[in-house]
């Protein structure tokens, strides 16, 4: 649905994105995500045909982002970050407008706003005018108009920036329902969020993408599992003997309350838990507690924007 | 959503096509059915009433009906007349279009008094011609406030970046605030109509008779006039973010047009030799001061109006490229 090739945008010297390259498959939802100023929306205006890049190419729904520029704004729905929208007209003059700019004939308009009011919960407000809204209500507005005339391509730039949790998590509601019939790529510095909503990632640093694949793969390939356990005993001894199981790369042993606490990296792809259990009544522990955890998205994200380079 | 077509040139689902086609022709075929009435009935009053009132003043109304054709082709480019629509929109709903209007009607009225010594004797004609002068002059200060925000507040809001991720071309934008700002000069000049109603019901018979060829001339060249000025004003919002800023950049741009079709001209008569006449006629001849005084003359010159478009067309021509320069700055 998306196929983005070597992209690569500069501003005079200065590489916004360099080498950008990921695909979106129909019905996926991307999460952009990287650092203020890592070129994500660099990379959305390029998609969007805002503006051109340097070199490299993008396809959206098979139509080249450069010759068929026309037909593949005809394709996405784009909300640029902060939602821009024209605060002096009422909400239904706004819809109204952006769907006739779309070319919507006046019956599907008619269905179509009366819809997306309902599905983006605009409900009474579809008479105030735009300048009087709050600004979740303001964002509600903006995707209901980016979703008129049923783009199957989304392009959402920080949907959820400037809103109370509360508004992040029906504005998220609303994208995550939105997945699996449209394609989205949405970005978003916050990952909390993108864990909620995509199914994919992609992490760009410094303009340069810095691990894509699926919420599991990026995971599971740059992160490993983690595991704690609890037991009673020597801790000294059953950390000796957890660091002999297979698959544990590392274990660093603390205490709690006279307990040993043993928190124990695996590497990826491997189950040591039963390994693990053994180890530690091989070691005259008594084992209290184990537990699993994946390693956040957070460290992955940490790791890979800040110390890696 | 309406059920999906499957297009064979694209690799994937695309939405099925919505725009009605038949949207432009409408338009069009009023177009041309109204220039054929224009015609026919230029050929009647020629045939049977070579000498009415009405035949004078056909070379002026063929081209106002030129213009107005023009921009029923241009409306019914469907994406050009919503733009248009919503700029009117939001214009008429700021206190400030009135407001400039109620100033601007009062000013020009200024001249009438002047050019009539009251209303005791009404030479209708020259006043006309005075309004038409002073109108020139003014809107060179109103037609950039109007023009100011048209493409500066959508560039400062980031709405720009909506307008031209949505599927309408740069030249639609800039045609639809273009007509847009016409309209609205136009909407703004027209009550000075007012006046010339009033001459012609003061009119007693001893006055001498109202020349409707020379007022309908100078109602030509006002709206190339306006046409122009709303041109360079949106040219100016291009370049800038800054409403004021754009403005400003409007106004002496205007301004400097104006001056050097005035000073330039008068330079040029006090060079010695045989260079200074020469020089002196090709600074007339793009001086759009004089061009407009030709028009104001009662002579339907053609040359005058063709510099008028073109100059109109070619600052339109720049705005769209200030547009595009997001592509390559």
């Amino acid at each position: 649905m998306i196929e983005v090739e070597g992209l690569t945008k500069r501003y005079g010297d200065f590489p916004a994105i360099q080498d950008v390259s990921f695909k979106v498959e129909k019905g996926q939802v991307l999460g952009f995500l990287g650092p203020n100023g890592s070129g994500k929306t660099t990379t959305m205006r390029i998609l969007t045909c805002f503006m051109p890049a340097t070199s490299g190419t993008a396809r959206v729904c098979g139509y080249d982002i450069f010759e068929d520029s026309m037909e593949v704004r005809r394709n996405i729905g784009y909300m640029p970050e902060n939602v821009p929208l024209y605060p002096n007209l009422r909400v239904n003059e706004y819809l109204s407008y952006r769907a006739r700019l779309k070319g919507l004939g006046r019956s599907q308009r008619r269905k179509e706003i009366a819809e997306l009011v309902d599905r983006c919960s605009i409900g009474d407000f579809d008479r105030v005018i735009i300048g009087k809204l709050s600004k979740g209500m303001r964002q509600r507005v903006g995707l209901a108009a980016t979703l008129l005339g049923g783009p199957p391509v989304l392009v959402l730039d920080e949907p959820t920036v400037g809103l109370d949790p509360n508004q992040i998590r029906e504005i998220l509601g609303l994208i995550k329902g939105l997945g699996g019939e449209r394609t989205i790529i949405f970005s978003s510095h916050i990952l909390p969020e993108v864990e909620m909503v995509a199914d994919h990632l992609a992490i760009i640093r410094e303009g340069r993408i810095a691990l894509t694949g699926s919420l599991e793969q990026i995971t599971r390939a740059a992160g490993g599992s983690k595991v704690r356990i609890e037991a009673r005993g020597d801790g000294q001894k059953i950390r000796d003997a957890v660091e002999k199981v297979s698959g544990v790369r590392k274990a660093v042993l603390g205490s709690r309350d006279g307990l040993a606490v043993l928190e124990v990296e695996v590497a990826a792809g491997t189950d040591a838990r039963e390994g693990l259990v053994k180890a530690v009544a091989g070691a005259g522990g008594g084992l209290l507690e184990l537990s699993c955890g994946r390693t956040s998205l957070a460290d992955v994200f940490v790791r890979i924007t800040a110390t890696e380079g | 959503m309406a059920s999906e077509t499957s297009m064979t040139a694209a690799a994937c689902e695309t939405h099925p096509a919505r725009r009605s086609s038949l949207g432009w022709l409408p338009w069009v075929v009023l177009a041309v059915f109204g220039s054929v009435l224009v015609a026919g009935g230029n050929f009647l009053l020629r045939e049977y009433r070579p000498n009415s009132t009405l035949t004078q003043c056909l070379p002026a109304l063929d081209a106002l009906w030129g213009f107005a054709a023009l921009f029923l082709i241009l409306t019914g480019l469907g994406r050009v007349r919503v733009l248009m629509g919503r700029e009117l929109a939001t214009f008429f709903q700021s206190p400030l279009a009135y407001i400039l209007a109620g100033l601007y009607f009062l000013i020009t009225s200024i001249p009438v008094f002047f050019s009539t010594g009251g209303f005791d004797y009404v030479d209708a004609t020259a006043s006309t011609k005075a309004i038409v002068d002073a109108s020139g002059f003014l809107m060179l200060l109103v037609a950039p406030i109007v023009t100011m925000r048209l493409l500066a507040e959508e560039k400062a809001s980031g709405s720009m970046e909506i307008l031209v991720t949505d599927p309408v071309t740069d030249w639609d934008i800039v045609l639809g605030k273009f007509l847009a700002a016409v309209l609205c000069l136009v909407a703004m000049v027209l009550p000075l109509g007012l006046y010339v109603v009033l001459f012609a019901m003061m009119r007693k018979s001893s006055d001498p008779a109202l020349e409707w060829g020379v007022i309908s001339t100078a109602t030509v060249g006002l709206i190339c006039l306006l046409a122009f000025y709303a041109s360079v004003g949106l040219l100016a919002s291009a370049l800038s973010k800054n409403q004021v800023v754009s403005a400003l950049i409007g106004l002496v741009a205007l301004f400097m047009i104006f001056v050097l079709g005035v000073v330039l001209p008068h330079l040029f008569s006090q060079l010695s030799g045989e260079l200074g006449p020469k020089l002196k006629s090709m600074a007339e001849a793009i001086s759009l001061r004089k061009r407009l005084d030709v028009l104001l003359e009662g002579q339907l010159d053609l040359k005058s109006i063709f510099l008028f478009v073109s100059t109109t067309v070619l600052m339109l021509y720049f705005s769209v490229r200030a547009v595009e320069s997001r592509k390559w700055r």
